[in-house]
């Protein structure tokens, strides 16, 4: 199948893989960051418009240093379950157009994504800060995460109803 | 599955081979073997009437229902 949509989708999806990785190069360098002492590279342009720059200065990763490391190790796992989510996506926009969408991989795949998605959930779940000597905990409930986890689990029972129409399609002579 | 196929009964009474059978009913020697081993989930009335114009027989000498 040579849709447009498609390899629309797989390319939005690639520079979206791009940024993450970016970001997991970004979180490991903040990690190490806290080990060999580096210095943040200045990354406030003022010729740029405003949403295209990042201020690390008033960020709450950089008022301690235990919360630069918390922070930084759960921006590494988000963004690596994040990637691979987007690349299981992949593999099932390709098993789409190359018509095998109803074997048992796809199935696979969408579990698979939920997992990740569900685990995104339970990262972001807890909020720890140490600022001055204060340990505060905070709880948040990223909600987009667990829907995603839910459409993504929903849809691989679907195509495992799939899977099973597919098979009797197979054996059907 | 109760519902039993009796195909490669019939075809060694009519002592016809599988290979000839399959091209004659346009379908492959897998397909018939899927068939004839009783793996296959349905049987198209249009391929029930092929084997049956083919092994002049009648479809219940192919199939048959053993509850057990």
């Amino acid at each position: 199948m040579n849709n447009r949509t498609l390899k629309t989708a797989i390319y939005v999806i690639r520079l979206l893989q791009l940024g993450y990785l970016l970001m997991v190069i970004l979180m490991l360098y903040l990690l190490l960051a806290t080990y060999f002492n580096w210095t943040y590279p200045e990354m406030v342009f003022n010729h740029l418009p405003h949403w295209f720059t990042i201020d690390f200065g008033e960020n709450e990763i950089f008022q301690s240093s235990f919360n630069q490391v918390y922070y930084a190790v759960q921006g590494t796992v988000l963004a690596t379950l994040i990637l691979l989510s987007l690349e299981a996506l992949i593999q099932i926009i390709y098993s789409i157009r190359s018509l095998t969408a109803f074997k048992s991989d796809s199935i696979i795949k969408f579990r698979r994504i939920g997992v990740y998605t569900f685990l995104c959930f339970l990262i972001t779940l807890v909020k720890p800060q140490y600022v001055e000597q204060v340990f505060s905990l905070k709880i948040s409930f990223e909600f987009q995460y667990l829907l995603f986890a839910c459409v993504a689990l929903m849809l691989a029972e679907v195509f495992k109803e799939g899977n099973n129409l597919w098979e009797e399609n197979q054996l059907t002579i | 599955m109760p519902i039993v196929v009796n195909l490669d009964v019939i075809m060694a009474k009519r002592k016809m081979r599988s290979k000839d059978l399959a091209e004659a009913l346009g379908i492959t020697e897998a397909n018939l073997s899927i068939l004839k081993t009783g793996k296959a989930k349905a049987i198209r009335f249009s391929t029930l009437e092929s084997i049956c114009d083919i092994l002049n027989c009648q479809p219940g000498d192919i199939l048959e229902y053993n509850k057990k």
